[in-house]
């Protein structure tokens, strides 16, 4: 139960998010709730969703669940939950929008929550199970993920933002979410080579981080200058 | 109108003690009906698992009162807001009875309808979990609803 090294990754992929929101937040105004908002708001995105994943195995059986055409679908779902959500939280909660630090605690609280669930709870259930067999190395992988999927989910929040001022943002947030989605899987379904997974999924974050900066160049003069 | 930012923060705070009920109850009802807990997950799964049933329901044991107190949390957090934005269509003259009018209507939605689900593990279970949903629900109403009043009333005019 108290394998430090497994600890060691779920403080890796936990921990980052936790301090950069710490730093750029210092809990001022309403950015502890914009962070939780977050949690919330992903929180929802996936039990809205579920009815919608399960019915395709409930009709083809359990086998349809590697196939492409499902693969594809589940994560276009994710791609449009979560982003309509964020989109409708973004537009509809005032102190979201209030300033980037706002705007970032959502992302943040969004990635941080889905981490803890997905990836902390999973760990601490294998280490509960007793699955000695799991190192250190094999659990890394993970952790770094969900530091690619925090820096995503902050990213795309910022986008999100920018789609109140231009709708073909939110279409494009949809995609590259399905986009990053799909690809993991079929990558690492296909190579079965963990880390060259987690070397294009961090490219593909990185790719992302360029669109914002053109998105970011193309609006900067029409949002206001006291929001971002 | 109400004010959603101010439900929102009054929801977090009475989230947090909601969630801490949660998870208490949670752990104790499964401590209790372990038996019956063993019983369900066995019938659910296969049995050929490598992996005891009693590993998973000690797995089950640990991991249910941190995802309910989570719960508590951003669900507190969700539901506060909803309460500060709807706060003017709630009967009620003061907080004591808003807070018990939204806390019944809460409880009806997430324990007694979507609640219906526990009733493939028996009405035993259903039941249990009709009662403690209305002491946290309860508390947690009008904990928000004292917590709203307090903060909206800190607000110059």
């Amino acid at each position: 139960m108290f394998d430090l090294p497994i600890w060691f990754t779920i403080t890796i992929a936990l921990i980052p998010a936790l301090f950069f929101f710490l730093y750029i937040s210092r809990l001022k105004e309403n950015t502890l709730l914009a962070f939780i908002l977050g949690g919330g708001c992903w929180f929802i995105a996936l039990i809205a969703r579920l009815p919608l994943i399960q019915l395709p195995i409930i009709f083809y059986g359990e086998n349809f669940s590697s196939n492409l055409l499902y693969l594809s679908y589940t994560s276009l779902l994710a791609g449009f939950f979560e982003e309509n959500i964020r989109y409708f939280c973004i537009k509809k909660i005032h102190f979201v929008r209030k300033d980037l630090k706002h705007v970032l605690s959502l992302g943040l609280g969004w990635g941080f929550i889905e981490a803890f669930l997905l990836y902390g709870l999973n760990v601490i259930a294998l280490l509960i199970l007793n699955m000695e067999s799991l190192t250190f190395m094999q659990l890394l992988p993970g952790a770094l993920e969900r530091n690619f999927a925090i820096i995503f989910h902050s990213i795309i929040s910022i986008i999100i933002y920018y789609a109140l001022f231009s709708k073909a943002l939110l279409f494009l947030s949809i995609l590259l979410h399905t986009i990053l989605n799909l690809s993991a899987i079929l990558i690492l379904l296909y190579t079965e080579n963990v880390w060259f997974t987690e070397a294009i999924i961090f490219i593909f974050v990185i790719f992302v981080v360029f669109i914002y900066l053109i998105i970011y160049r193309k609006f900067q003069n029409q949002v206001s200058k006291n929001l971002l | 109108m109400g004010n959603v930012t101010i439900g929102a923060k009054a929801g977090v705070i009475s989230g947090i003690f909601y969630g801490l009920l949660s998870a208490i109850l949670t752990y104790i009802t499964l401590s209790f009906m372990k038996e019956q807990i063993i019983g369900i997950i066995s019938s659910l799964l296969p049995s050929n698992l490598p992996i005891s049933i009693e590993k998973i329901f000690e797995m089950a044991l640990f991991i249910s009162p941190i995802v309910s107190f989570l719960i508590g949390i951003i669900g507190g957090l969700i539901l506060g807001a909803i309460y500060g934005w709807i706060y003017e269509k709630i009967p009620g003259k003061n907080f004591l009875i808003k807070g018990l009018f939204f806390s019944i209507i809460v409880w009806f939605i997430l324990s007694v309808i979507l609640g219906l689900g526990n009733l493939q593990y028996g009405i035993m279970y259903y039941s249990i979990n009709l009662l403690l949903g209305l002491i946290t629900t309860i508390v947690y109403g009008i904990l928000l609803s004292f917590l709203y009043e307090k903060f909206i009333s800190k607000i110059p005019k």
